[in-house]
């Protein structure tokens, strides 16, 4: 399973002005790799998960997945669906469900329920079943969002600062939970707390739409 | 897991806002067409219903015998005339109009009393001399009278009931001349009822007065025309304003929601998937303010009937084509208004941007 890009490249109109935010980015993601994007505010990371993801379109470049081309194509929703989770700087939960039927919009499936209490318990969460998110403070509804991104067992995660409202222990749980959880798959992460790598990860650094393996 | 009941079931505050909103107008435009369509079956119930077993014609030529000339003119047609001495619509004393027949003698009131299959229902039929008159249950009921009261300078002897809302008395010249009509009235009673009417229908305006099912029914289509033009137009414009104040309710309570879909949709929901489910939630909700608003005008009319209505002898028709058609026109427009924008601004929304700004 590999996710890689090619000479991938995103530009913005910012006003008269055309932006280059990534330039000529060719990268592979191995399947059981752990891969964190650092580097400086802007630099384009949130930027490169957007485009890895299909969240988002390269203005040039592919991206492919399992040999096959995955940017610029119709129904991109379907790959997310069934194969992609992402995780958010914020958790972002439906305000009307509470945090059981949360998760379980990941996927239309019906053992997922009995999945969620599972999932729910290992996080030490079983108490907000049927909390619906104000009920919830920031770091419980993140963890939330980790799990309905992890429940569907998809292969390839994407984590936009994920542990950005937690504190430093439950940063670490939740990270350590990540990396053990897709130990099979690709994890591509953001993050600025590098006390939370353990050094098994791969570096990416993205500094002047460049990326740079380190 | 995308379920079109779940929001509006844990947002009941939104769910309550737009179902009183479209349910009153509901009750509101049923009950206006209700009362407009019990005008028309009070007047027909009163002017044209009576015309269903016999014609009525009043001869206001110059010749004497005018029974002659009428049987001459229908010869054709097996019939039986009554003559009988005053027939029309009385503003009965200064109330509301009825149509009261005056008789030269007690067998011929009797006679177009077994003819119109009127049952007496209390008291007795009037005697002649006596300034007595026996009025149909409903018009007493209209007026709050009872036997023994006086309607006029006449006393109130009798209480009759049966598909024709009238009144039968004996008329003093005095009276007659005051009524303004002394010519010849007949009843005619026919086997060949449908060739009466055709002819009367074609009988010299000038001459006759006449009064028959299909004629009365059709002058009473006319004057009705205007009014249910008139309700049409009023209805319209009160379906479209309250159909946009729906829609736009409906379109700001989805406008607070697009972060929602975004995050369906970057979790791989087709927007198509949302868009579905958005529409099915606006018409899940419209239909069933109308189902409510339309079974509170049923219990509102059940309960104006009953208590006003029917104490006045008259009644509402509780279901009503035309009250169905307009109410149900409000959730279908109401739909239409805000199924489009809402549908149009999904399709148009930078989903992922939302995710992105935040």
């Amino acid at each position: 399973m590999v996710l890689s890009t090619e000479k991938l490249t995103m530009k913005y109109r910012d006003g008269e002005k055309e932006r280059i935010v990534l330039r000529d980015i060719s990268v592979e993601f191995r399947d059981k790799t752990h891969n964190i994007l650092v580097g400086p505010s802007g630099s384009g990371k949130s930027t490169m998960l957007y485009l890895l993801s299909t969240l988002r379109v390269p203005s040039a470049g592919t991206i492919k997945f399992d040999g096959e081309i995955i940017s610029g194509i119709k129904n991109t929703e379907k790959i997310r669906y069934e194969k992609f989770g992402f995780i958010f700087q914020q958790a972002f939960l439906l305000p009307y469900l509470n945090a059981k039927e949360n998760i379980c919009m990941a996927k239309k499936d019906v053992a997922l329920s009995s999945e969620a209490d599972k999932w729910l318990e290992r996080f030490n969460l079983s108490y907000l079943t049927n909390k619906y998110p104000y009920q919830m403070s920031g770091g419980e509804r993140q963890r939330i969002a980790i799990i309905r991104a992890l429940i569907k067992k998809p292969s390839v995660v994407f984590a936009d600062e994920p542990t950005a409202s937690l504190d430093h222990d439950n940063a670490k749980m939740v990270f350590d939970i990540l990396k053990q959880e897709m130990a099979e798959g690709i994890l591509i992460a953001t993050t600025h707390d590098l006390s939370l790598l353990d050094g098994n990860e791969q570096i990416y650094k993205i500094e002047d739409g460049k990326i740079v393996k380190s | 897991m995308l379920n079109p009941i779940l929001y509006f079931k844990r947002n009941p505050k939104n769910l309550i806002l737009i179902m009183i909103i479209s349910s009153l107008a509901v009750l509101v435009i049923s009950l206006a067409v209700a009362i407009i369509s019990s005008i028309r079956l009070s007047m027909e119930t009163v002017v044209v219903n009576q015309f269903t077993d016999y014609s009525a014609v009043i001869y206001k030529g110059t010749d004497e015998d005018a029974e002659s000339i009428l049987n001459d003119t229908l010869s054709n047609v097996d019939l039986h005339t009554v003559s009988i001495d005053y027939a029309n619509f009385d503003t009965a004393f200064g109330t509301n109009s009825v149509f009261l027949y005056a008789f030269y003698d007690t067998d011929t009131m009797q006679t177009v009393f077994d003819y119109s299959n009127m049952i007496l229902t209390n008291g007795r039929m009037p005697q002649i001399g006596c300034s007595e008159i026996i009025l149909h249950e409903s018009i007493l009921k209209n007026r709050g009278l009872s036997i023994g009261d006086k309607l006029g300078n006449k006393e109130i002897v009798g209480t009759m009931n049966g598909s024709k809302i009238v009144g039968y008395s004996f008329y003093s010249d005095e009276e007659k001349e005051q009524a303004g009509y002394l010519a010849p009235c007949f009843i005619i009673v026919s086997e060949e009822i449908e060739s009466v009417r055709a002819a009367l229908d074609e009988f010299d305006k000038e001459k006759w007065q006449t009064f028959t099912y299909t004629a009365l029914n059709k002058q009473l289509e006319e004057e009705m025309s205007t009014l249910n033009l008139i309700m049409l137009m009023i209805v319209f414009m009160i379906v479209s304003c309250l159909s946009i104040a729906v829609a736009a309710l409906i379109f700001t309570i989805y406008s607070g929601r697009y972060e929602e879909f975004a995050i369906l949709n970057a979790m791989g929901y087709k927007k198509r998937k949302i868009r579905l489910l958005v529409i099915s939630e606006i018409v899940i909700l419209s239909l069933s303010s109308w189902f409510l608003g339309y079974s509170l005008s049923l219990v509102g009319m059940s309960i104006v009937n009953e208590t006003i209505y029917k104490d006045l002898g008259q009644q509402m028709p509780l279901f009503n084509e035309n009250g169905f058609f307009y109410s149900i026109l409000l959730p279908f427009l109401s739909i239409l208004c805000a199924v489009l924008p809402v549908s149009r601004k999904l399709s148009k929304t930078d989903l992922i941007g939302i995710i992105e700004r935040r």
